[in-house]
């Protein structure tokens, strides 16, 4: 529950969760900066490897089927006034144990 | 068919030398496979000071555990227990290895798959064997359970996240083998611990809580998503999320219920201003009841629960945390 830090000789790869930071907003002049901006696009050839190594061909796992699930639940609407289904539901939580 | 059969692998993890409990179920778990398969449990266990708890594995299921002890293996280092595993793989050939979906398992599960050339389903809610005795690894997806295979290459690897199966009896009479490993000497240690710092924790742990209120983008705003904290406070639950909570700042992600969060398996599930995504809803496992509150009445989480509210939650839930505290304190004078 806490952390450790970490040392690490580059280069090196991290993968970050949503805690790292919060994206600061975007900027007029960044957006026209990146619109002038020119995007590389690589394709297989450019990267030397083998077609079969990438995408479908080259993937060890593959999707079998796909089942749809029923569930087993269906709610039991609470009607009345909020009081009277709060009530309700306190009854409810005092049934169950949990009050 | 001929793909060898080796056994059915865990690799266990441990942090302060106590193994977690998500290592456990992945070994009960590994038993049925493997007696599907007739085939053994094996597990690799590296840490220090841990000899004990190498016999646990044994007494949870686990025929051999291969044992790695020593003052290097203390925290998880991603490229001495890759290489040890790899190693130690490459030479038994297990069939399957199962690894707990933490922190160590996804960031060191995508490592030995890379290395062994093997495929990998991540977050499992299922493991079972197909006709052909390959394993199914079965993942929520489009409302339903995507059955994922590795037909060619081993060991079939899979990830699965805590609570997704029951831990088993422990059996201290039960009997295995435990190999000891070498640290490897000769490999680069490009990544090293400085220092550890522990937090306590505050409130009930999502994954043993027997009272869960879990809040979505209903909540609105901060003010809406308090709210919700109040109501698990009055109830003494803990307090979990769904991604749109989390994106929105209002919770942790440590807090997050889901495909990619925390299981859980609580008595009592209350959804607060959530739809009931599959993503989020996978994430409980076993409720005994499950309510939810939403405004919409033809929200899909009513179908998926035993009691709905039909209510704005932002208004609801204090009227809630008003009867109930009537309610103790009902009792307390009884």
């Amino acid at each position: 529950n806490g952390y450790r830090l970490m040392q690490v000789k580059l280069p090196a790869v991290f993968t970050v969760t949503r805690d790292l930071n919060t994206p600061g907003t975007l900027s007029f002049s960044g957006i026209i900066k990146a619109r002038k901006k020119e995007i590389t696009r690589w394709a297989i050839s450019d990267l030397g490897v083998p077609a079969e190594a990438v995408g479908l061909k080259g993937s060890p796992t593959i999707v079998s089927e796909l089942i749809s699930t029923e569930s087993k639940r269906e709610a039991e609407i609470i009607v009345g006034t909020r009081e009277e289904k709060a009530e309700f539901l306190v009854q409810k939580l005092a049934d169950v144990g949990v009050l | 068919m001929e793909n060898s059969q080796g056994s059915v692998w865990v690799l266990a993890e441990q942090i302060d030398c106590q193994i977690l409990g998500v290592s456990f179920q992945l070994i009960g778990q590994a038993r049925k496979l493997a007696d599907e398969l007739g085939t053994s449990v094996e597990s690799v266990l590296l840490g220090d000071h841990i000899q004990e708890q190498a016999r646990l594995l044994i007494a949870a299921g686990a025929d051999k555990v291969y044992l790695g002890n020593s003052p290097e293996l203390e925290f998880y280092q991603p490229e001495i227990y890759c290489e040890m595993i790899v190693n130690l793989a490459r030479e038994r050939q297990p069939a399957i290895m199962l690894i707990g979906s933490t922190f160590m398992g996804r960031e060191l599960a995508p490592l030995v798959a890379a290395r062994l050339q093997t495929g990998l389903t991540a977050h499992c809610i299922d493991l079972v064997l197909d006709e052909n005795k390959i394993l199914d690894a079965k993942i929520p997806a489009y409302g339903g359970l995507l059955s994922i295979m590795c037909p060619q290459k081993r060991p079939q690897m899979a990830t699965v996240a805590q609570g997704v199966f029951p831990k088993p009896e422990l059996d201290e009479t039960r009997t295995g083998e435990i190999i000891p490993l070498d640290v490897p000497v000769d490999i680069s240690r490009r990544i090293q611990t400085l220092e550890v710092v522990r937090e306590a924790t505050d409130g009930v742990a999502l994954e043993s809580a027997p009272v869960v209120v879990a809040g979505g983008a209903g909540a609105g705003d901060p003010e809406g998503w308090s709210k919700i904290a109040d109501l698990a406070r009055a109830l003494n639950a803990a307090l979990g999320s769904t991604r749109p909570a989390v994106d929105e700042g209002w919770a942790d992600l440590e807090t997050m219920i889901g495909q990619s969060g925390k299981v859980v398996s609580p008595e009592l599930y209350i959804g607060v201003g959530l739809s009931g995504e599959q993503q989020h809803m996978v994430g409980i496992n076993n409720a005994q009841v499950m309510v939810a509150i939403n405004n919409d009445a033809k929200s899909p989480v009513f179908e998926q629960v035993d009691y709905g509210i039909v209510d704005d939650c932002r208004e609801f839930v204090p009227a809630l945390i008003k009867k109930i505290k009537e309610y103790q304190e009902k009792k307390v004078t009884c």
